[in-house]
């Protein structure tokens, strides 16, 4: 069973100490204002930069020393900017995502990019040359590519913040489809309403740490959410006994 | 793929075999029909001791430097990288002047080649060094002008301190680029040195088409970065250096030619290498048959021909990318 474990890490003045477990069939939100180290931590936990201080576990090997195809196999990270630096099609790079598994795998994801392409619903623009995409169906591509290398594990750095509401709740579904198959997913978002309604446990992060672990209930976002961004957040309970909505306002929560 | 490849390869085979058949007077295959039937022996001396070797050598020379560039052009993810542009080949004619000056080429045949790669090789390590630290890419092509200027301005003392005019146009003649005279040893001599830069480029050929999407990116893939541009760098080092030993300064070859089969390869920088090399070989076979050609006084220069033809479309090629982006 792949497990990530962080113990520790620590970056100049970018992060401080933070602690981080990720198994598989979880799906965990990382929220925290501008700023305030997520990145930085995903960046580090897929094994992307040395921390000053800490180590990064994953089936109990030190990250560092796995080679790059071994930590890939296990660990996939979507970046949060997406790059393409030639017009490649979008079949071609949703097949990169096959790397780590060989040069044949890379030939025959190209073929089989659809299915990737599917999942995110962007099938139609297998053949499109990447160039001649919009910023939101870029983010969508460079999802595929990361869902692609069907990694027991996936780090996803803002991947829902270019996209429209109804894709981001397209998105944030099968992630959580993804995660009750097995996978581990560890998301950044900067939507609370999303955080509360997908994720299975909420990481506050602050000025560079980790400031609480929380389940996505009314009253722990609530208070979280007044401490770290310093707003004041009312929750609409759903009947069900979820969580229907967020109501987002500036000031402290005042109750 | 393949079969862009095998349609290079024919086009490689018809130029080259154009190329046999082009002399001083026009093209005749009358030179090719004495040599098959043994009426005229020095046939056989026209074919083997003078044409082929030339062809031989602006076909290596052509395939080593569309390689170089291709590879270049997918590590810095930058279209207008070439060995030229970036100082490279700048660097290798110093190393291969400075031997011919110092007489280190007429004492030991090595030298030359030796100093072309060496040459070759620092410039290539300082841009890789270079391009670690900088994110821009408009940045990495200022030090590569800058480090092309320091090797012209050393070139230049050279020159300027050349002991008499005979060998003041030694060095000069050097720096044109051609590939007339050259002997099948002068070939074996330096064409090792490019078979093994071009091997190590093409095994990061996967690498490559990965660093599509970006260092970050294609290291949470399983991209070994460090070993890429480690091979990229060494390799084109190695081809660059050598090539510039077998031909002096040829410019331009490496940025055309994956330009023109870019299109034909899905644009995949990994798939680019092996089409860049067949198709600057056949360039550089055409470029030299129109030296041979053309009926001028003095010879053309292969690298005047070449920089004459190139240079118009290395422009075109910064224009168009203008208007499209701008990082």
């Amino acid at each position: 069973m792949t497990e990530l474990i962080a113990k520790g890490l620590t970056l100049a003045d970018r992060l401080v100490d933070a602690k981080f477990r990720l198994s598989p069939g979880e799906l965990v939100a990382i929220v925290g204002p501008n700023g305030s180290g997520k990145s930085t931590l995903m960046r580090l936990l897929a094994g992307q930069g040395r921390p000053n201080k800490g180590s990064v576990g994953l089936d109990g090997h030190e990250i560092a020393r796995l080679s790059p195809i071994e930590r890939a196999r296990r660990l996939a990270y979507l970046p949060q900017r997406t790059e393409v630096a030639w017009p490649i099609t979008v079949a071609d790079m949703v097949a990169l995502g096959r790397f780590a598994f060989g040069g044949a795998e890379v030939v025959r994801g190209a073929d089989e990019a659809a299915r990737w392409l599917e999942e995110v619903g962007c099938a139609a623009l297998a053949r499109r040359s990447t160039a001649t995409l919009s910023g939101g169906e870029l983010a969508l591509v460079a999802l595929a590519r990361v869902f692609a290398a069907e990694a027991p594990l996936l780090l996803l750095d803002e991947p829902v913040a270019a996209l429209d509401p109804r894709r981001q709740l397209d998105i944030m579904t099968r992630l959580e489809a993804r995660s009750r198959a097995g996978q581990g997913i560890a998301v950044v978002l900067h939507d609370l309403n999303l955080a509360a309604q997908f994720a299975r446990r909420i990481i506050w992060m602050k000025a560079g740490s980790i400031v609480a672990e929380t389940r996505p209930a009314a009253s722990a976002i609530a208070e979280h959410a007044a401490d770290v961004f310093d707003v004041s957040v009312r929750v609409d309970p759903d009947p069900a006994g979820g969580i229907a909505g967020l109501s987002v306002r500036r000031g402290k929560t005042r109750e | 793929m393949t079969r862009v490849n095998l349609l290079l390869a024919a086009l490689l085979l018809l130029t080259a075999t154009l190329a046999v058949m082009a002399g001083a007077r026009g093209f005749s295959p009358a030179l090719l029909a004495d040599w098959l039937s043994g009426r005229d022996p020095a046939a056989a001396i026209i074919l083997f001791d003078i044409r082929l070797p030339r062809i031989l050598a602006a076909a290596s020379v052509g395939a080593a430097l569309g390689l170089c560039g291709a590879g270049l052009q997918a590590l810095t993810r930058n279209p207008l990288a070439e060995p030229s542009i970036l100082g490279v080949s700048a660097a290798a004619t110093l190393g291969a002047t400075l031997a011919l000056y110092f007489g280190l080429a007429a004492a030991w045949s090595w030298a030359l080649p030796l100093g072309a790669i060496g040459g070759a090789g620092l410039v290539t390590a300082l841009l890789a060094s270079a391009a670690v630290r900088t994110r821009g890419m408009a940045t990495l092509i200022l030090i590569g002008v800058g480090l092309s200027s320091l090797a012209g301005a050393a070139m230049a003392l050279i020159l300027n301190f050349a002991p008499n005019p005979f060998s003041l146009s030694d060095l000069v003649n050097w720096t044109l680029g051609s590939v007339a005279n050259r002997s099948l040893a002068d070939l074996g001599l330096t064409l090792p040195f490019m078979v093994a830069g071009a091997a190590m480029l093409l095994t990061q050929r996967r690498s490559l088409s990965l660093l599509a999407i970006g260092e970050e990116a294609a290291g949470a893939h399983g991209l070994d970065f460090r070993r890429t541009q480690i091979a990229v760098v060494v390799g084109t080092g190695l081809a660059t250096g050598a090539s510039v030993a077998l031909a002096g300064a040829v410019g331009f070859v490496g940025i055309v030619a994956p330009h023109v089969v870019r299109p034909w390869v899905g644009h995949d920088p990994g798939r680019t290498l092996v089409p860049a090399a067949l198709a600057g070989a056949a360039m550089l076979i055409i470029a030299d048959m129109l030296v041979r050609l053309l009926p001028t006084d003095t010879e053309l220069r292969l690298g005047v021909v070449a920089a004459l033809a190139g240079a118009p479309i290395f422009l075109l090629i910064a224009l168009r990318r203008g208007t499209v982006r701008h990082d």
